[in-house]
């Protein structure tokens, strides 16, 4: 049986990796109650909610850690590869120190694209849901256009470390406006160009997860999931109905 | 066609999450699976919406689950990206339109509407886990 201190150090890394790239709360659960057992202790409770975790392992003497998560991104990669770590601890038996390190070489890592392409991914994903609401073939190119600067807002707001919420605002705002001036110049009607944009902004990993989290059991989790979704939903429907209400009096349809 | 672009929004999606090449395609099939299901209730049998939706991630759920054990990754990598296509952007932006043309009985309809929308996603991605775990 490893040193306990150790473990907790290397479970409180792993959980809170997790949770900051976005995993959902009974995988963060299960893999450090997995690592915990790989080095041998067995007496483990682990209470994981999205903004944070305490891990407490049992044995002779009790060792406890808290950690707190602030910021969460999506980053699938990281939790792809901290899930992959916890199977070879399990199997393998490596030393709490190399696992340690491990992580923090999954933390470094650089993503499997380059970093300044992923909004160009998102943009061709909103565009592609602008065909799927019956897009028209310029609507994808407005639609890709459009969410680009969206995206341009949205990291404004986060360099200006401005309120997380009002950066939906503004995105919503702000994909609006960019159709509206589309629908103006290439003649882009605004409904597809908006809807697809919208469907990219829209709280799907926090609807998602807190779906999930409900089925799992973890209902403080879900609510905390739940009330992001619907934080982040009415912050970009105040930004998209404020933008459409100035625009107004034009035929939006 | 239109699945073309459901495979398209699905995996590039999956891309901006720093999805890991090799899941990519898998992805975008949940995608693909979810519009399927989605799609072909409202054209083939004309479902409302409502139910069209609750299949469609009904199959994304089942594709999730099945997709996580293949390629030994969590599952929540199939369904976020599996549930982009099936997203109501559509219904809200012209419940949104409505508010702000002040048309309050039709707002509150496509709102409504949107958000029963938005639970029969919940509830179709709610069952394959529960049903699919227990043998674990």
């Amino acid at each position: 049986m490893a040193d306990p201190h150790e473990v907790l150090r290397v479970g409180a890394a792993a959980g809170e990796l997790l949770l900051r790239c976005g995993a959902d709360v009974a995988r963060v659960e299960d893999t450090v109650a997995r690592i915990a057992r790989a080095y041998g202790i067995s007496d483990v409770e682990i209470y994981a909610t999205p903004t944070g975790l305490f891990i407490s392992l049992g044995g002779d003497t009790h060792v406890t850690v808290v950690k707190r998560v602030a910021r969460r991104i999506v980053a699938l990669d990281r939790v792809s590869a901290v899930n992959g770590l916890s199977r070879q601890i399990a199997s393998r038996h490596l030393e709490p120190g190399e696992a340690l390190a491990r992580i923090r070489e999954i933390e470094e890592q650089p993503g499997p694209v380059p970093t300044w392409t992923e909004p160009l991914f998102r943009a061709v994903s909103a565009a592609a849901c602008t065909m799927l609401v019956g897009g028209l073939p310029h609507e994808f190119g407005a639609a890709l256009l459009a969410n680009i600067v969206v995206q341009g807002v949205g990291r404004l707001n986060r360099t200006c470390r401005l309120p997380d919420a009002l950066g939906d605002y503004l995105a919503g705002a702000v994909a609006v406006g960019c159709a509206f001036l589309l629908h103006r110049w290439l003649g882009a009607r605004m409904a597809p160009v908006v809807a697809g944009g919208i469907m990219v902004l829209l709280p799907g990993t926090a609807f998602t997860a807190a779906v999930r989290d409900a089925m799992a059991g973890d209902l403080v989790s879900s609510g905390a999931r739940a009330l992001e979704a619907a934080m982040q939903a009415a912050a970009l429907a105040g930004g998209v109905a404020t933008a459409l209400y100035m625009a107004g009096g034009v035929q939006l349809l | 066609m239109t699945y073309f672009f459901a495979f398209l929004g699905s995996a590039a999606i999956a891309v901006s999450f720093r999805m890991p090449l090799r899941a990519i395609p898998a992805a975008g099939l949940a995608g693909v699976l979810g519009w399927l299901g989605y799609h072909g209730f409202t054209v083939l049998f004309g479902a409302s919406p409502m139910l069209s939706a609750f299949v469609g991630a009904l199959l994304v759920g089942i594709a999730g689950e099945l997709f996580a054990r293949k390629l030994r990754e969590p599952t929540t990598m199939f369904i976020v990206p599996g549930l982009f296509p099936l997203v109501p952007g559509l219904m809200a932006y012209s419940g949104m339109l409505f508010l702000a043309r002040e048309e309050m009985v039709a707002a509150s309809q496509m709102l409504t509407r949107a958000a029963f929308y938005a639970g029969a996603l919940a509830a179709g991605l709610a069952l394959p886990p529960a049903i699919m775990r227990r043998r674990q």
